[in-house]
């Protein structure tokens, strides 16, 4: 066949505008940049972020929305979203810390009620996503507010205050200088990073988010790899209410809220798109980080509570616009 | 405005020049059309025609040079410029509004009549029928939705929207890739039918055949300039090649080798599934390349996801290598070994989005992982690389993502991915569509050699040359039947078209 082969025109060495290719790197890579110039100035307008217990402070808050944005990730690249990972995270603590209080269970039957509460929610959603064909965002927008008036009425409304041992130790403990709810997200990004990098589970979630008719021709199984991505989110969204409830060292009716808007801006801001397909887990460590930084920066600033809504809010406004920039200018620089 | 005379070109582009990063896609092209030509555009993939058409439809704004409509200058910025001067493009993906009826598609840009807001349904219902009725389609309801019509009927109706728009110019990119034989009798005779109310068409085709059936003169693109326009009288198949390709290629395709028929591999026995397969039945043996000829809406398409797993058949045996079996799953029918190289390689066959090496090892991921799911980088190159040298794939990487593939080299990734899985049947629907005739001839050659090496391949194609010029045997499917069959010496293109279409031998 090299009889017929024949170099085609414009392949080798392809010759981009300058202007076109800073414009295309700072699409891709921008976020970084964005990040590092978010610190410097906040470092520089107040002389408390840059210590220790300030920075560990961050990771800290962030710890629980940050172990769910991992899960979101997945769900994310495979086309979907769930917007009851709040509502799950309250439910879970619900169930268990009611378990613990009232019925005088044991902490790790509270540890694995609150994992299976988790799995089941995940399961529901789901199931109806991929295997009854309903759209992720009105299944999710179901469970969560089934979940929420769920926990209302296990929980009559009521705080519960002081759990075992266990969860204060996790919460409150450190391993070495570092809390350990920092190290459980940390490692949560890492397990993620692994599991969609490098191994064929990943790599089925890539393709099922690129083009899920060629996924399915491929040989892959594309509804129950949707189903697993919203397992996956489910089961973070446990981790995360493990996380949160032992931190807070109590249960209230509305933990948890605000985590879906705060985990999918953080993906988003980390480069997923949101047409599935695209995206990685270290962008969203850095979505995460950003969306901490601003918070801790507010506070340190004195920004009225009334508009730090809106500035987070302009922030999800300015990635997403970035986001279909990147969309729209993709260039073959590869 | 000007009257025009036929010394007068309707159309006349002078020194158009259009670059993209990296490549010069069109290189001071000139072209000069005049009223009531039926004129092809032929040239491979990449040689400039995409964007030529572009740049007349208002798409692509040229970098330089001039266009001029009836001696005018103009400036064409914009898609609604092109079709206020008259010109009307039929692009190869089509753009109808599957949602709306064919009515509102033929007249989505003069929906509002005079002063009143509301639609007049009526009214513009009794001109659709008319309309229809000129391209053809009399018998369908102006009424069904646009999204319920075979790809070919949209493809008229979008002619028929040019119509509507009283078109001077008519471009059609590629008209007759995703049409069957009959069909585009139907399409020519209508092209023939414009042409004489003085309506010029611009043909863009990589069927050479048709270039001498039904067009005036051919120009021919290559590398983004214009080389010639000559009269289709004064040329044959192979000096339009040679010019097409720049260099003489000895024969356009591999001549059917002789075979003789080997084990059998694929039997399928009484396949039903209603309305389309009516009693399927056919075997494939090892060696062999079978070839499935059928008008579109045949069954075609239907018979082939029934056997690999993507539908459930109502009734109907399927027998591997003597073995029976149930394949409900594309994994289980991967797992015994078949192949499906789909009809649409963007729609089912690639992730346009990943790179090269990701698409070649997605069919068969185990492979290239430990058993325990991890995945193992060196190995997945090693993969892709294997595939890019086994099948030239002309690439600077294999990192590259497929959307920036030309597409018979897109093809080949698909091709590739398959070959991964090591499968000894391969289901190849319309491998050849949408590319150019070298890489065409090298997908020849790829087939003929996986036949040669023991694999028995099931080649469904609405090219009948393709059929003629490399299957062992050839079946007829028609209404979802077998009506026919060829073998070896008995193959030729007319009784083949005769079958298909229906009309009784005489």
């Amino acid at each position: 066949m090299s009889e017929i082969a024949r170099q085609q025109p414009g392949l080798s060495a392809p010759r981009v505008p300058i202007g076109r290719l800073l414009l295309n790197y700072a699409l891709q890579y921008g976020i970084y940049l964005v990040f590092i110039v978010l610190c410097v100035g906040v470092a520089i307008a107040s002389p408390v972020f840059l210590t220790a217990r300030n920075l560990n402070n961050i990771l800290l808050q962030t710890s629980a929305v940050g172990i769910v944005a991992v899960g979101m990730t997945f769900v994310i690249i495979a086309r979907g979203i769930d917007v009851s990972v709040g509502a799950i995270v309250a439910l879970a603590s619900a169930v268990a810390v009611t378990a613990i209080k009232l019925n005088g269970a044991a902490w790790w039957v509270g540890l694995l009620l609150m994992f299976a509460v988790a799995l089941v929610v995940g399961v529901v959603n789901g199931f109806s996503s991929a295997y009854l064909f309903m759209p992720p965002f009105l299944v999710t927008l179901a469970t969560l507010t089934v979940g929420r008036g769920l926990v209302l009425a296990i929980s009559q409304g009521t705080n519960y205050w002081g759990l075992p041992s266990f969860y204060e130790n996790l919460g409150l403990g450190t391993l070495g200088p570092i809390p350990i709810p920092v190290i459980i997200m940390l490692v949560s990004f890492l397990v993620g990073h692994l599991l969609l990098k490098h191994t064929v589970f990943g790599r089925q979630v890539y393709a099922v988010g690129g083009n899920p008719e060629a996924a399915r021709v491929s040989g892959i199984n594309v509804e129950r790899i949707t189903m697993l991505t919203f397992v996956i989110v489910g089961l973070f969204s446990g981790l995360s209410c493990l996380v949160l409830t032992s931190r807070l060292n109590s249960f209230t009716p509305s933990m948890g809220t605000g985590f879906e808007f705060a985990a999918i801006a953080a993906v988003v801001i980390g480069g997923t798109s949101l047409m599935g397909g695209e995206g990685n887990i270290g962008g969203t460590l850095i979505g995460v980080l950003i969306m901490g930084v601003i918070n801790n920066a507010l506070n340190l600033l004195g920004v009225s509570v009334y508009y730090q809504d809106v500035i987070r809010g302009g922030i999800i406004f300015l990635a997403v616009m970035i986001d279909a920039l990147r969309n729209r200018y993709a260039q073959a620089i590869d | 405005m000007t009257s025009t005379t036929p010394q007068t070109p309707l159309l006349e582009a002078r020194d158009i020049s259009k670059q993209y990063p990296g490549v010069v896609a069109l290189d001071a092209v000139s072209f000069t059309l005049h009223q009531g030509e039926i004129r092809a555009l032929v040239g491979e993939n990449g040689a400039g025609k995409s964007t030529f058409v572009n740049v007349i439809g208002g798409v692509v704004r040229p970098d330089s040079g001039s266009l001029y409509w009836m001696d005018n200058e103009v400036h064409i910025n914009s898609p609604r410029d092109a079709s206020q001067l008259g010109i009307a493009i039929v692009h190869q993906e089509l753009s109808l509004f599957p949602n709306l009826d064919i009515a509102s598609n033929l007249f989505i840009s003069s929906l509002r009549q005079g002063r009143s807001p509301l639609v007049p349904d009526r009214q513009l219902r009794q001109r659709a029928e008319a309309i229809l009725e000129r391209v053809g389609l009399g018998h369908i309801s102006p009424r069904r939705k646009a999204g319920s019509l075979q790809p070919g009927e949209q493809q008229l109706v979008e002619i028929g929207r040019s119509i509507v728009q009283d078109a001077r110019l008519i471009v059609l990119d590629e008209p007759t890739s995703s049409l069957a034989e009959k069909e585009i009798q139907t399409l020519f005779r209508i092209v023939r039918d414009l042409r004489d109310q003085g309506v010029s068409i611009i043909f863009v085709t990589h069927r050479l055949d048709e270039v001498f059936e039904i067009c005036t003169n051919v120009t021919v693109f290559r590398d983004g300039c214009h080389i010639d326009t000559v009269p289709t009288g004064q040329i044959n198949t192979s000096g339009l090649v040679h010019m097409i390709l720049g260099r003489q290629i000895r024969e356009m395709y591999e001549v059917r080798e002789t075979y003789t028929p080997g084990p059998e591999l694929l039997r399928v026995d009484d396949l039903w599934q209603q309305p389309k397969l009516k009693g399927l039945g056919f075997s494939l043996h090892q060696g062999e390349i079978l070839g499935i000829a059928g008008l579109l809406g045949s069954g075609r398409s239907e018979m082939v996801r029934a056997i690999f797993g993507l539908s459930r058949p109502e009734r109907g045996s399927i027998t591997l290598k003597g073995r029976p079996v149930t394949l409900r799953s594309p994994q289980q029918a991967i797992r015994h070994g078949i192949g499906y190289i789909t009809e649409d390689r963007h729609k089912e066959g690639l992730v346009l989005s990943k790179p090269i090496k990701d698409n070649i090892v997605m069919a068969y991921l185990k492979g290239v992982a430990t058993r325990w799911g991890w995945m193992r980088p060196a190995r997945e190159r090693e993969a892709a690389q294997r595939q890019k040298l086994n099948l030239n794939i002309i690439t600077p990487s294999i990192e590259r993502r497929v959307k920036f593939l030309s597409g018979g080299n897109q093809q080949k990734v698909v091709l590739g991915k398959w070959l991964e899985t090591k499968p000894d049947i391969f289901i190849m629907d319309e491998p050849t569509r949408g590319i150019d005739v070298g890489a065409k001839a090298e997908f020849y050659r790829i087939i003929t050699d996986l036949a040669a090496s023991g694999a028995g391949i099931l080649l469904i194609s609405s090219e009948l040359q393709e059929i003629v010029s490399i299957c062992h045997r050839v079946l007829v499917l028609r209404s979802g039947r077998f009506v026919a069959e060829f073998a070896g010496e008995q193959i030729n293109a007319a009784d083949i078209l005769i079958a298909m279409t229906g009309e009784d031998h005489e």
